[in-house]
């Protein structure tokens, strides 16, 4: 009788493990769909999806440091820089839509090597290398836009006139755009997470990235480059996250003052949800963007029923810790 | 007759020509005369065009009167703030000018300051300091935050006929829009019973445009009956925009605040946006100066002043093909735009030239 009892809370425990976090994004559908009306639409649905998305991307970045078992803090600042520079490149010095969305995508790269240097040469720890890079970014991009905003038809400092550019609109597709009635931000979303699922699931530079998150030590004994494989790891965090920051700043139609700063912790907590996903135990590209969605999904409940931004934030605690409860419980034994 | 007219003239040019005579000839007080005044201004946060008009303002009618001013910007974080207010008295700065932050985190701060004899200029924030420790050195400036609320949404009110269904912005436990919000819930609603309102959103103070953006995108996807969008604060207002910008559909805006970017986008859309109530950040740091040097001065100043708020309606400013608007503009539509003379003294006059 004691084993029967012992094996079935096992098993209650395995299926949470495995389908918990699922089973949260499904009780939060069906209970916003019975309390409100217009909840469960065509047009919500993709609201929801189109929200998600700077996040998601931003998530997406972290997750690729969590693979080698890094961190990345700078990917918010990244975004941010990436959202001033585009937006400085066609207001400020009239440039299109090809230079404004290559140069950001570069820095966020460059960024990513400068953080590896940090980490691998200087042996700083990935937690403040990447700090110390956040506060840097966030300075530099202000500095950058003179503390405000860069936006259409802005006047120049020092009575210079208006600013000649525009914001291209090839560019601003890029975040308001649609294809086939699904928003621009959506696809690529969708795009690179399904690119990252590929790259580390069916890849040996993916299942490398896995095993020196999983034992460097033996990774290295098994003769993987792990510092070339962690360089690799960085600069796609960066690079997914100034694309994050390029379909931020087309979503807002300006260089707004750390527009990516509010997105860090968010993409922090989906990253770490995405562990729970499927029972997987480590970080993953389709896990970060269940993560993503499932907030999404709450925020968007939660906004249609009037709750101030404070309790969004205690449902969103509440979550996250349930997900790592889940994860790391299982870690243990 | 035309001779009498002639004299009267005359007589006034006379009487004008007086006046520069006198201006030069007032006595620069003494604390003041001949000295380089050191002043700090201590900001919650710098960034976004508002405040950096603000500073703007400040700094250019710093230097008139050749006063040394220093910038911080404590970037969100109020024990920074109350920490730079401290190493102003200990520098031994000449006044102290404040603008936000919340009082339960500055006031010790503020206290040591006053009681060193230091001027406290403050604006949007409010200290409760007895008068024994303040000895009529502090000011509390706002921009009329409770007749701001009342214009913008008076403007609201006027343009949907007194009733229609509303996405109300409520930003709690700031002290600007909760003086805006006490005259919603209690002036606007009791008085217009038409006016509903559907949603509520509040994001908080911490970026909120893209927040702001994302709400009113969930809430337009999901219903058809707004008549109106209300914010509080213009940096929901750029959110809200682009939102309803998004949506395709003519929903009209009214806000409180306004910045470049904010004409820029009102213009793009004058069926969107259609108006907000503010005042000049430029005159907010003009009278901050000129009230720490009256204090100084040992002039008496009050203990609460309110600067005169104006409704920008986008109906009053020219199409974008005619004119593109800005900050500065303002000036030529809408009288107390620009600059004020509000606690502007002969001898601030005397003291600006004597600089020259």
């Amino acid at each position: 009788m004691k084993n029967n009892v012992k094996e079935s809370n096992f098993d209650l425990f395995k299926f949470l493990y495995k389908y918990g976090t699922i089973i949260v994004i499904l009780v939060a559908i069906l209970f916003f769909t019975f309390t409100l009306d217009n909840f469960m639409n065509f047009n919500n649905m993709t609201n929801i999806f189109r929200s998600v998305s700077i996040v998601a991307l931003i998530a997406l970045a972290i997750t690729m440091s969590l693979t080698i078992d890094g961190f990345d803090l700078s990917v918010g600042a990244v975004a941010g820089f990436a959202s001033v520079i585009a937006a400085k490149f066609m207001v400020v010095w009239e440039m299109g839509a090809v230079p404004a969305i290559i140069v950001p995508l570069i820095v966020g790269i460059l960024v990513g090597c400068i953080n590896a240097f940090f980490i691998i040469k200087m042996n700083i720890s990935d937690m403040l290398t990447t700090l110390s890079m956040m506060f840097l970014l966030t300075g530099i991009s202000i500095t950058f836009q003179s503390g405000s905003a860069i936006y259409n038809f802005m006047p120049l400092p020092n009575n210079a006139g208006m600013a000649p550019g525009t914001m291209n609109d090839a560019f601003l597709f890029i975040g308001q755009g649609k294809l086939f009635g699904i928003p621009v931000p959506v696809v690529i979303m969708l795009i690179v997470a399904l690119l990252a699922h590929v790259f580390l699931n069916q890849t040996k530079y993916g299942r490398y990235l896995y095993m020196i998150g999983g034992n460097e030590e033996a990774a290295k004994l098994s003769g993987i480059p792990i510092n070339r494989y962690k360089l690799i790891a960085y600069m796609m965090s960066g690079f997914i996250a100034a694309l994050g920051g390029l379909v931020l700043g087309a979503r807002l139609g300006s260089g707004e003052v750390d527009a990516g700063g509010p997105y860090l912790m968010d993409s922090v907590a989906a990253a770490f949800i995405g562990f729970s996903v499927f029972g997987i135990g480590k970080a993953n590209a389709f896990g970060t963007l269940f993560g993503a969605l499932l907030m999404g999904i709450l925020l968007n409940g939660l906004i249609m029923m009037d709750f101030p931004y404070y309790s969004q934030d205690i449902v969103k605690g509440i979550v996250l810790i349930l997900a790592l409860s889940l994860t790391y419980y299982k870690k243990k034994k | 007759m035309k001779k009498c007219l002639v004299s009267v003239l005359l007589i006034m040019l006379a009487v004008s020509f007086m006046g520069v005579v006198s201006a030069a000839n007032v006595e620069i007080p003494e604390n003041i005369k001949g000295r380089t005044l050191r002043m700090a201004l201590v900001k919650e946060w710098g960034t976004g065009t508002h405040m950096i008009t603000h500073i703007n303002g400040t700094r250019a009618e710093a230097e008139k009167y050749g006063i040394d001013l220093s910038v911080i910007d404590a970037n969100n974080n109020l024990a920074k703030m109350s920490d730079a207010i401290d190493n102003a008295v200990s520098n031994k700065m000449d006044a102290i000018l404040i603008s936000h932050g919340k009082a339960p985190a500055l006031k010790d701060a503020v206290i040591r300051a006053l009681k060193a004899g230091i001027p406290v200029i403050v604006f949007d924030n409010d200290f409760d300091v007895p008068y024994e420790i303040h000895q009529g050195k502090l000011v509390s400036l706002d921009q009329y935050d409770l007749m701001m609320g009342l214009l913008s949404q008076m403007s609201l009110v006027q343009e949907l006929d007194g009733s229609g269904n509303v996405i109300y912005n409520r930003v709690a436990n700031v002290p600007p829009t909760d003086k805006r919000h006490r005259i919603w819930q209690g002036g606007i609603l009791p008085t217009y019973p038409g006016i509903k309102v559907v949603n509520t959103i509040d994001q908080g103070t911490d970026n909120p445009m893209p927040k702001a953006q994302s709400a009113l995108e969930t809430l337009l996807t999901s219903r058809n009956n707004i008549d109106a969008v209300y914010a509080v604060w213009d940096e929901y207002a750029k959110g809200f925009y682009n939102a309803i910008v998004a949506s395709g559909k003519t929903i009209p805006l009214y806000s409180v605040d306004i910045s470049d970017q904010d004409l820029a986008m009102m213009q793009e859309h004058p069926e969107i946006w259609r108006s907000s109530a503010a005042v000049d950040p430029t005159i907010v740091g003009q009278v901050q100066i000129r009230l720490a040097l009256k204090a100084i001065a040992g002039e008496k100043i009050p203990r609460y002043y309110s600067l005169k708020p104006v409704i920008v309606h986008v109906d009053d400013l020219p199409s974008k093909e005619e004119k593109r608007v800005s900050m500065a503009d303002l000036a030529d539509y809408y009288d107390g735009w620009g600059y004020t003379t509000d606690f502007l003294e002969d001898w601030m006059i005397a003291l600006e030239e004597s600089l020259n």
